[in-house]
């Protein structure tokens, strides 16, 4: 009597497992369906020209393979994300850096990517990927088909032929090197690494000289009166920074300015079109002309709650665009602003920390 | 003639009354220590409870037998691959692999060896891609507020590692090999080394694991999405763990080193380049402690821990060489005293934590430290002497150099037996780690704390009615306010700091279910062991926002199926989408793999019997050998998938363990 009701007993319990081993075997059914065959497919992209425009570079994060391409257009100010892998089908890269246009291509320098995306404009369709780059910055026409790519750990800058996307030699150097500027036959190179300008020849394209002008150089402009100033930025907070103006025929240093403090770490020198007002970064958007006797105390725009991370001027209508990378963990802003008043004029949202432009006419 | 008692154990049932425990071994029963008796000679070696490690009311999940076994030639991962409410964020198969508890952070999840707090000071975690499976034979975790117990810091949780090796006179030496090898260069070896007298036992426990880990992958990012081999993700580590037990009458003093040493190749991701990335680590610690089993029941311990953690990581490419080493010196004694459902009122535990961290970093400008000091009492209070509803209530209080932290607490309410009602909210913290305050350049020395509440609640309906026949389910739901969470944002020029910017509310719903029984209407000798766990979590920022790298859906399920010599077992996971951007702009997919486990047990198969003395016709000595051969198969399905974004984990791929099993055998007649 007691080993039946035992038994009994077990066959409920058995009964009860039955029912939810069979409840478990849904859910394990349901598991492998949802988990392998869910991959969304991104929406066709409608054939579209990117012209007349504002392209920006979104850096994305450091090994978050989030860079991406955005695009403003001038007429109505539409937006446009993430274009390259809705034309292209595949992402970007890396840490985009910075993005050059060379008559009806554009070229993303995809700095931990190790790569220049090729486009073709005004479709965004991939020409080509220059590969053999270590960690490259900034890429510079320098005609003939040719240009130059700065990079961060090679030592070394990279020779490309554009028309194969080859990688054709490299001029050594001895540190980091930034941004680039070409005036005549000589190309002017921020030394990153060290406080150097150097001088590269175009025609042999070799270095031909160098000269020291203040600790990490990291951007550029050229005047109206074709001076070529240069930005000391101390990203790294080891010394004062300082902007210095320089005669790129004798290669001196005319002028320094010296910021107030060794914990500024002014970036992203610019000029306006008319080559006599000079704008970049130190916390807010600082404007000053280019005979002024000192350094702005006053910032044009702000820091307020921003991160201005990227500055750019339109070559055709003046206009300032800067980008708020907020906390570089979500998609940030472009403001654009009048550049007489200084007013805002317009915002759009961006990608993953926006920080290079590109002016399409 | 000796007659001979097999010891009687009997479990610490005070400390585990009302505890939510999703081993199933530890019901609620009485607390009383284990005595081997001994008629002749007699000889009475006292068994000390194990330490409490969790409070009533609260939740906690024990690995089981078998969880331990298939994890024995893997690293700790693979120990809580099926482990509820565990998010591991693993960067390559052997790449760096963190734990985070019910949608917090890594650092929320404290790590513990035998008792000792083992998170880095500097880095706040643990990589568990590092350690052997094989070493440890207790290993669980304590959900929220049931950590604070063992320390503070634990918002989500925290993970308990012990290996605890008992004299075993009936098996006084005992050695397991086990080999594995598998697909793309994976050799594991372990070896374990036992031997047991009277009072004294040792055990030796060494490994050695390598993988090329150069396995296939589609490459979604490149043109056509070609399949590549994933490059410089080699691994090697080795080491072993030593511990010596002795137990003079009532006393058990011991001592455990456990030492690696590991050197692997970190890969790019898909989009990036090699940077000729690598990572070693050598890492020596050590722990000596002493027990002692009073005669009116209560325990006090008292141990000191000493751990060396050496760390290098190199980059080739941009030439950066980052060496960093720490020393952490630990004390500590408790109190224990097994509470009864038969006095209403006790203070059930007390103890006293000191901790000194000092580390050297090319990050900081001198050596960093600091010290901590950490007490705490439990007390508990029985509704009646025959309910089985009670209350607990732990006070902690934590002093970081001169600085105290806030009262922590923990009050928990437990009522039923066959069906449990549990509920417990808490109050914890955690300190800023020594690169938070100290990196250079960056650290912010005035970073508050991390400041949490917390509140759960839960129902557990378990039954046993013999050894391999048990059922349990649980139900409950928590939730987690996290304040001034610590988040390094970008500062002046390219210097990142820390600041106590975000506010994090954690919320979710557990569910586990135990099945283990006989399927007797097939064959007698099936059996079956069903393990599911599902978790609803919802962390958000305060704008809103799912944190990065949380699902909101972790789910598992392992099936083992067991037929005379024959094993099988089937593993499925599941993780849903997860963020990778702090505003969900971007997700990366969610994934589910299973494997598929094969065994052969051929033991026993050899028995050498002799008599051990010619004259003592009682007692013979035998030795076994057993065999255990499986087969595996990974990822089964051959699912792509990533648990950090354009960071492949390998396809299908396949297995082959041996283990070995060698033992001696005193015969008692």
């Amino acid at each position: 009597m007691k080993d039946s009701h035992l038994r009994m007993d077990e066959r409920n319990i058995f009964r009860g497992q039955r029912t939810i081993l069979g409840w478990a075997a849904i859910v394990m059914s349901s598991c492998l369906l949802w988990g392998t065959g869910c991959k969304e497919k991104p929406n066709p992209e409608v054939p579209f020209d990117y012209e007349n425009g504002l392209l920006v570079v979104n850096e994305g994060n450091f090994q978050g393979g989030n860079a991406s391409l955005d695009f403003v257009r001038r007429s109505d100010d539409s937006l446009r994300t993430d274009i390259f892998t809705s034309v292209n089908d595949r992402p970007l890269g890396d840490v985009a850096q910075s993005i050059t246009v060379i008559g009806n291509r554009a070229y993303v320098v995809v700095n931990n990517s190790g790569k220049v995306e090729v486009v073709d404009l005004p479709a965004l369709e991939s020409h080509c990927t220059i590969t053999g780059l270590q960690s490259p910055r900034y890429l510079l026409d320098i005609g003939g088909n040719r240009a130059l790519v700065t990079d961060l750990y090679a030592d070394a800058i990279a020779v490309v032929n554009l028309e194969n996307c080859q990688v054709e030699s490299h001029i050594a150097v001895g540190a980091w090197t930034e941004q680039m500027r070409i005036l005549g036959s000589k190309v002017f190179v921020a030394e990153m690494g060290s406080d150097q300008l150097l001088v590269l020849d175009v025609p042999s394209r070799t270095l031909v000289d160098s000269f020291g002008v203040g600790r990490e150089p990291n951007s550029m402009a050229v005047d109206r009166d074709g001076k070529l100033w240069v930005l000391c930025g101390n990203a790294l907070g080891q010394s004062v920074p300082q902007l210095v103006r320089v005669n790129p025929d004798s290669m001196a240093v005319e002028a320094t300015f010296a910021f107030s403090s060794a914990t500024q770490a002014p970036t992203r020198l610019c000029i306006n079109p008319a080559g006599d007002r000079l704008y970049f970064l130190n916390g807010g958007i600082f404007q000053m002309g280019i005979s002024d006797g000192h350094l702005p105390t006053q910032a044009w725009v702000p820091k307020g709650s921003h991160n201005w991370y990227g500055l750019a001027i339109d070559p055709v209508t003046g206009l300032v665009y800067a980008s708020d990378a907020l906390d570089y963990q979500r998609r940030g802003n472009i403001y654009r602003f009048s550049p007489s008043t200084g007013a805002q004029l317009a915002v759009f949202e961006a990608g993953i920390i926006p920080g290079d432009f590109a002016f399409l006419p | 003639m000796r007659i001979r008692l097999l010891p009687i154990w009997l479990c610490w049932a005070g400390s585990l009354l009302g505890q939510v425990d999703s081993s199933g071994k530890g019901l609620p029963d009485e607390g009383l220590e284990s005595v081997t008796h001994s008629l002749g000679p007699v000889i009475i070696v006292y068994q000390l409870p194990a330490a409490p490690r969790t409070m009533p009311g609260g939740l906690a999940w024990e690995s089981d037998a078998l969880a331990l076994d298939h994890a024995r030639t893997g690293t700790l991962t693979d120990l809580f691959r099926a482990a509820p409410s565990l998010s591991l964020k693993r960067y390559t198969p052997g790449g760096l692999a963190s734990p985070s508890l019910r949608g917090t952070a890594a650092g929320h999840t404290q790590v513990y060896w035998e008792g000792l707090p083992m998170n880095s000071p500097m880095l706040g975690q643990q990589d568990f891609s590092l350690g052997s499976g094989s070493l440890f034979n207790q290993v669980g975790i304590r959900y929220g507020g049931n950590s604070l117990l063992l320390g503070a810091g634990g918002i989500g949780g925290a993970i308990l590692l012990s290996s605890s090796q008992q004299s075993n006179y009936s098996k006084p030496i005992a050695i397991k090999y086990s080999q594995q090898v598998g697909s793309f260069g994976s050799v594991s070896s372990g070896l374990n080394l036992d031997f047991s007298a009277k009072r004294f036992s040792s055990s030796t426990k060494l490994y050695l694991q390598t993988a090329k880990n150069d396995f296939p992958f589609r490459n979604s990012t490149a043109i056509g999405a070609p399949i590549e081999r994933l490059q410089d993700a080699n691994f090697t580590q080795w080491g072993g763990l030593q511990e010596f037990n002795w137990q003079p009458r009532r006393w058990r003093l011991y001592a455990k080193t456990w030492a690696f040493q590991s050197a692997r190749s970190l890969p790019p991701t898909m989009l990036t380049l090699s940077m000729g990335e690598s990572q070693s680590d050598l890492v020596v610690r050590n722990v000596a402690g002493a027990d002692y089993l009073a005669p009116k029941g209560y325990s006090i311990r008292s141990k000191f821990g000493y751990f060396r953690e050496f760390m290098h990581y190199r980059n080739q490419h941009a030439g950066i060489e980052s060496p960093s080493l720490f020393h952490r010196f630990t004390a500590e004694c408790s109190y224990e005293k097994p509470a009864t459902r038969f006095r209403v009122f006790r203070i059930a535990d007390a103890g006293l934590r000191y901790v000194h961290d000092q580390a050297t970093s090319t990050g900081f400008v001198s050596t960093a430290k600091q010290d901590l000091l950490s007490a705490y009492g439990l007390a508990k209070f029985f509704v009646s002497p025959r309910s089985s509803a009670g209350w607990s209530l732990l006070m902690r209080q934590e002093l970081y150099g001169s600085q105290p932290s806030p009262l922590l607490g923990y009050l928990a309410f437990h009522t039923g037996r066959k069906l449990q009602f549990s509920t417990n909210v808490s109050r914890n913290y955690r300190y800023p780690t020594l690169n938070d305050r100290y990196w250079n350049p960056g650290g912010n020395p005035n970073l508050k704390p991390e400041k949490s509440l917390g509140a759960e609640m839960g129902l557990t309906l378990q039954s046993q009615y013999r050894p391999w026949k048990y059922n349990k389910a649980y139900a409950g739901v928590y939730w987690t306010d996290v304040q001034d969470w610590i988040q390094w944002l970008p500062s002046t020029g390219n210097i990142w700091r820390p600041e106590n910017v975000q506010h994090v509310v954690a919320r979710g719903a557990e569910v586990q279910l135990t099945l283990n029984n006989r399927l007797w209407r097939i064959a007698d000798s099936l059996y079956y062991d069903l393990r599911l766990n599902y978790t609803f979590n919802d962390s958000r920022d305060q704008n809103g926002y799912q944190l990065i790298y949380t699902p909101r859906h972790t789910a598992n399920i392992r099936i083992t199926l067991r037929l005379r010599r024959w094993d099988l077992q089937y593993f499925q996971e599941y993780n849903s989408a997860r963020y990778t951007t702090a505003d969900n702009s971007l997700r990366i997919w969610g994934f589910t793999t299973g494997d598929l486990t094969l065994g052969l047990r051929l033991g026993n198969l050899w028995r050498l019997h002799f008599k051990e003395k010619p004259s003592n016709e009682g007692l013979h000595r035998k030795i076994f050998q057993g065999y255990h051969l499986q087969f595996g198969i990974r990822n089964i399905w051959n699912a792509e998938y990533e648990t950090v974004a354009y960071r492949p984990m390998p396809g299908r791929s396949f297995c082959l363990r041996l283990d070995v099993d060698l033992w001696k055998q005193n015969n008692e007649r």
